[in-house]
């Protein structure tokens, strides 16, 4: 009788491990298929004239993406130098003060803008930035992304920071140091690479959206820097390929999709080996 | 103070609450220059409050008030018109748990105190890494590798580099908070051993959880129950005769 | 408070060189009983200091090991050299009314005197061959403290020598063997601190006499 209760058992743990085992399989398996996909059809297109040059004329073979890659550059840039120190400080603002009326209201409001859709976001800049220039613009761009990078930044940021335990908090304050400089040269300073990654993730998050940049910096054909004009984009103009009739075109927008693929997984893997590392420096010694 | 008085630091009636808990009641003390102070006592009797209270780290403690006053150099250190951090440079302070400073290096973290304080030059800075590392006996073993990250040393190594980072500010009054009792006994008697050194520079106050180690190294034992004094004087006294019973009770093992 | 167990020997190791001072001058009338007592009270104050320190050591330090057996020692030690300095000053009271010092007396205040010492240097040579020795060396001393109160009893029998004389030359003799025994104790100790082993009451070793 109790060897059938045995048995009985262990068939169930077994059936769980399984149920478990094909839980993670129907993750990993979409991914990797993605990944394939865009490979195959991306990768023959990618050669040198792809990083290199603006598109050619409709109807004829070759050109690149340049422009968009550099335009992903430059508007991912600005809305990080904006987005990024201020994320930072609001974050370290909840964890180091994080208690009060102003700090719940910090969090409601990180946690709201989270949730926001990011084609509303493109919305308001576009109302705030596009409408009073009368014109798509680069800066329009900036502001709807870095309205999507600073949520990300600030939650990461607290929950860095609040890893670091209260008494490395109290013995830089038994030193003699006042409380700010303890927070900037001790706690922010000690936690580097937990804030770097939280910042890269935000980026490669930002760097991949299209629909805010479809009204804000709309997308542009030719190479173009200026601040106050349209410029193109890696996701605009992966889905401005896609949607067009023709198969250079489209063809390309695969190669432009294997690109952006790359360059997000690329910076999470880069994440993942700063947060590593780290990780390995304080879980050394007992 | 006159010159011919020994006493550094001089609390009078000092109480804490943590919101309606008495944690510290009406207690008195007085320090002397160049000596190893104990305070043992069973948990819960009020010492970390108590020993918080000497470098006002007690504020970090949310809900906590104290009342009373702190005498050192001239003035009560407890009230709210003296600067804490000032305080705080005078009066260091060493935690139970070795905490070096994440993400810095072993002379990084012995001289964060000096550089955060405007002391830039490299050799002046090096000078006062060497001199303090020495005091806490860790010289040898890290100065072929001071820029290896504190967290890389051992439990006992990282509180020494602590010790040092205390004593690289130069303060008169050093406080150790259960100083050993995250480490092994070896560490622990190398921490025991560089004590009777310092307290040739500076005035030493811990709190021990473990009475056997203030008999070895205290000049002077106080003995708190529940906030309260109970019993204080030279360690030799306290432990051959102490004059109350419940001393003699926890002295004996029978309680705590 | 930083005492060591080191520091306990250096204490003793003082008190007893006062100790053999007295032991060497109270049979030599030319010391005046003044200077007598003088290191006698030396020698009663480090009794109190180390029975103190060696309290005080052992609260304070908690010794283990050989260090325990230092603290512990210490104090027996503290005694017994007490007691010897005790001995030597009332020896004298007996020793000034001696009219006829005979040789045998002479030997056995020498040997005392070498037992003494050699228990003193055992401690600090830590040599337990030397401390044996002296524990052996007590069956001669007790043979000459028997020969001499023989000879003693003889005479005072035959009437060579007057009542008083043979009573105090047999005193100052025991005083005499008592030193010795002290010095056997002293010796046991050292062995005790050495090597741990309680070799007391052992009768292979000395004479039950």
């Amino acid at each position: 009788m109790r060897e059938w209760h045995l048995k009985y058992r262990k068939i169930k743990n077994l059936l769980f491990h399984f149920t478990l085992f094909l839980a993670a399989c129907a993750v990993i398996i979409p991914l990797f298929m993605v990944i394939q996909y865009v490979m195959i059809k991306g990768f023959n297109s990618l050669n040198w004239d792809f990083f290199t040059h603006t598109p050619k004329p409709v109807g004829e073979v070759g050109g690149g993406m340049k422009h968009a890659i550099i335009g992903t550059f430059i508007i991912v840039g600005i809305a990080g130098s904006f987005a990024i120190p201020l994320g930072i400080i609001c974050g370290a603002y909840l964890s180091e003060y994080g208690r009060g009326k102003i700090a719940a209201l910090l969090r409601l409001s990180t946690d709201v803008l989270t949730g926001i859709p990011s084609i509303v976001i493109g919305i308001f800049a576009y109302l705030l930035v596009v409408v009073p220039l009368k014109q798509f613009s680069t800066l329009a761009g900036a502001l709807a992304l870095s309205i999507i990078i600073l949520p990300v930044v600030i939650r990461s940021t607290e929950e860095i920071l609040k890893l670091v335990p209260r008494h490395i908090r109290e013995a830089g304050l038994a030193l003699g140091l006042p409380r700010w400089k303890m927070i900037f040269f001790i706690v922010i300073k000690g936690s580097r690479s937990g804030l770097i990654t939280g910042v890269i993730l935000a980026i490669s998050r930002a760097a991949g959206e299209t629909a805010p940049l479809l009204f804000t910096s709309f997308g542009n054909m030719y190479y173009s820097t200026s601040l106050t004009n349209p410029i193109a984009s890696l996701p605009v103009q992966i889905y401005t390929y896609a949607i067009s009739p023709f198969d250079d075109w489209q063809r390309q927008a695969w190669a432009g999709a294997l690109v952006l693929i790359i360059i997000v997984l690329g910076l999470n893997l880069i994440s993942r080996l700063i947060m590593n590392r780290q990780q390995l420096g304080f879980g050394r010694r007992k | 103070m006159t010159e011919t008085d020994n006493t550094v630091l001089k609390v009078n009636n000092l109480n804490v609450w943590y919101g309606d808990f008495h944690a510290v009641k009406g207690i008195s003390l007085e320090y002397q220059r160049n000596t190893i102070s104990a305070i043992i006592g069973p948990s819960g009797c009020g010492k970390s409050t108590y020993l918080r209270c000497l470098n006002r780290i007690h504020e970090e403690t949310p809900g906590a008030r104290a009342e009373g006053e702190i005498l050192f150099q001239g003035e009560n250190i407890l009230s709210k018109m003296v600067d804490p951090v000032r305080v705080r440079r005078s009066i260091g302070m060493v935690f139970q748990k070795p905490n070096p400073f994440p993400g810095m290096s072993i002379f990084d973290n012995v001289v964060v105190g000096l550089k955060l304080q405007g002391i830039k030059k490299k050799n002046v800075l090096m000078e006062h890494a060497e001199k303090c590392l020495q005091k806490a006996a860790l010289w040898d073993e890290v100065k072929d590798k001071l820029n290896r990250p504190g967290m890389s040393l051992s439990g006992g190594q990282q509180q020494r580099l602590c010790i040092a980072r205390s004593l690289a500010v130069s303060p008169p009054i050093l406080l150790m908070d259960e100083p050993t009792s995250a480490l092994d006994p070896i560490a622990t008697a190398k921490i025991e051993e560089l004590m009777s050194e310092l307290k040739k520079e500076v005035t030493v106050i811990i709190v021990t959880h473990n009475m056997q180690q203030a008999a070895r190294i205290a000049d002077n034992t106080s003995f708190f129950v529940l906030g309260d004094l109970i019993e204080h004087g030279l360690s030799e006294d306290i432990f051959t005769n102490p004059k109350n019973k419940k001393t003699e009770d926890y002295i004996s093992g029978k309680f705590g | 408070m930083n005492i060591t167990s080191q520091q306990l020997i250096d204490e003793i190791l003082e008190m007893s060189s006062l100790v053999e001072a007295i032991l060497e001058k109270c049979m030599d009338m030319k010391v005046h009983r003044d200077q007598l007592e003088e290191l006698e009270n030396k020698v009663n104050q480090f009794h109190i200091k180390i029975d103190d320190d060696s309290f005080k050591y052992i609260a304070l330090k908690q010794p283990h090991a050989r260090d325990l057996r230092i603290a512990l020692s210490m104090m027996k030690m503290n005694a017994q050299l007490e007691r010897v300095a005790d001995e030597s000053y009332n020896l004298r009271r007996y020793f000034k009314d001696l009219e006829i010092l005979p040789s045998s007396i002479k030997s056995l205040h020498d040997q005392v005197r070498k037992m003494i010492r050699g228990a003193i240097d055992a401690l600090v040579t830590n040599n337990t061959y030397l401390a044996t020795e002296v524990i052996k060396s007590d069956r001669h001393a007790n043979e000459l403290n028997r020969e001499i109160m023989k000879d003693y009893v003889e005479k005072m029998k035959n009437n060579e020598i007057s009542f008083d004389e043979g009573l105090s030359g047999i005193r100052v003799a025991k005083n005499l063997e008592r030193i010795g025994d002290l010095s056997t104790n002293f010796a046991e100790d050292v062995i005790f601190i050495v090597s741990g082993s309680d070799i007391r009451h052992q009768s292979h070793l000395k004479d039950k006499s």
